[in-house]
């Protein structure tokens, strides 16, 4: 954790991403993702997800908030560690078999209509397509309620640092898709 | 595997693709489910990527030596129904139509039927070639298909559906001074002799009533 005082008052951000639920992490995702917003308007209100009001930064120097904002970004988690498989209320996911993880091809038509919709909670909503519920037949996985109700569960139940490195390979492969259209 | 193996039925499938709200991989695996036939559900990132790679051909159109069709022979008839089959939707998705007309053999149903199980290149040229004949046709004779008052104006106003719809009907109402009965005579009659003739109707003025002896010396 990053503690601070602003004001007199004590705060602390998470600098792990297994001290951040999925759900917060869900917002952070969102607030990254609004063009609109600038720089720093966009960090202060991942801040204020932590708790940390608006105001307490109106006598806040541009050099301190920087700086704060650096150490925030140095957030541990391993990219490279991909976790295959989690169990949620007694009910095990699996992601993938084996040493390696591979992309199913449905998967991706999946992830990329919720990318296109503009989902909310996009991380959760990535992992619920790619965590499959080892009860559940095919059909049954990709019934868009079902995921939906997964991804409710997860961002109430997982770490942003199970999303992360999920959330890395999709941006890879968006790239490596944008480069040979 | 080359557009030489794929029907003129399938490439409308693939057209009709086009129009669908899919995603750009989606849109990938249902090309490649049609025209390959294999079942692209269980398909791995990798397993896409390399058919993907062995179907790029699919993003470039099909190419033929084969001769065009004599456009400039079709009836009158024949250009109308045309007509129908190239603005009732994009022009693609009716090759098969489309080009039964242009290959008359015969019946026009088992002409359809025959056609969309050939290899599609030579008539996605036909298609294509037709396409750029009309163009040709519609800009060369404009002046017929625009109502007197419509001449008249320097930017005419755009004709109403109706008018636009009827406007090759209109051509035929005319020649056959409303009589239906000769209207098949009329249809069967080569499209450019028509148009011609019209043209030439209208530029001398041959239709409009002659008001005194006088006028015509």
């Amino acid at each position: 954790m990053i503690e601070l005082t602003l004001n007199g008052s004590d705060y602390a951000l998470p600098n792990d991403a297994k001290e951040v639920r999925l759900a917060d992490f869900n917002k952070i995702y969102k607030i990254s993702q609004q063009k609109e917003v600038g720089y720093f308007e966009k960090y202060l209100k991942i801040f204020e997800l932590f708790g940390i009001p608006y105001h307490e930064w109106d006598e806040v120097s541009e050099e301190k908030i920087i700086e704060l904002i650096e150490e925030f970004n140095k957030v541990k988690v391993d990219g490279s560690i991909l976790c295959n498989q989690v169990t949620v209320n007694d009910r095990t996911y699996t992601a993938f078999d084996g040493d390696e993880f591979v992309f199913k091809a449905r998967d991706l038509v999946e992830i990329e209509r919720a990318a296109l919709k503009q989902v909310d909670n996009f991380p959760a909503y990535i992992l619920a397509i790619l965590f499959k519920d080892d009860n559940l037949t095919k059909i049954e996985h990709y019934i868009e309620s079902h995921i939906k109700h997964k991804a409710s569960l997860f961002a109430e139940n997982l770490t942003a640092d199970i999303a992360i490195p999920y959330l890395s390979l999709v941006a890879k492969r968006t790239l490596k898709s944008i480069q040979s259209a | 595997m080359t557009w030489d193996d794929v029907s003129v039925e399938e490439f409308i499938e693939l057209t009709e693709l086009q129009q669908e709200d899919l995603t750009p991989t989606e849109r990938q695996l249902e090309s490649i489910a049609i025209i390959s036939g294999e079942d692209t559900d269980d398909l791995t990132e990798v397993e896409l990527d390399e058919l993907i790679k062995e179907y790029s051909w699919i993003n470039i159109n099909p190419k033929s030596d084969a001769n065009l069709p004599r456009f400039e022979k079709l009836s009158l008839g024949s250009i109308i129904s045309l007509e129908k089959f190239v603005t009732e939707k994009a022009p693609l998705l009716n090759m098969d139509k489309v080009c039964a007309l242009l290959y008359e053999r015969g019946d026009f149903q088992t002409d359809v039927e025959y056609i969309r199980n050939q290899p599609v290149p030579e008539y996605y040229k036909a298609t294509e070639g037709y396409l750029t004949y009309r163009k040709k046709l519609l800009d060369n004779y404009d002046d017929l298909f625009l109502n007197d008052s419509e001449e008249e104006e320097e930017e005419p106003e755009p004709q109403d559906t109706v008018q636009t719809r009827w406007a090759w009907m209109r051509l035929v109402y005319d020649l056959c001074d409303g009589d239906i009965t000769k209207a098949n005579a009329v249809l069967d009659l080569p499209h450019l002799m028509v148009l011609n003739w019209l043209t030439m109707v209208k530029d001398l003025k041959l239709n409009q009533p002659v008001r005194s002896v006088s006028d015509t010396f």
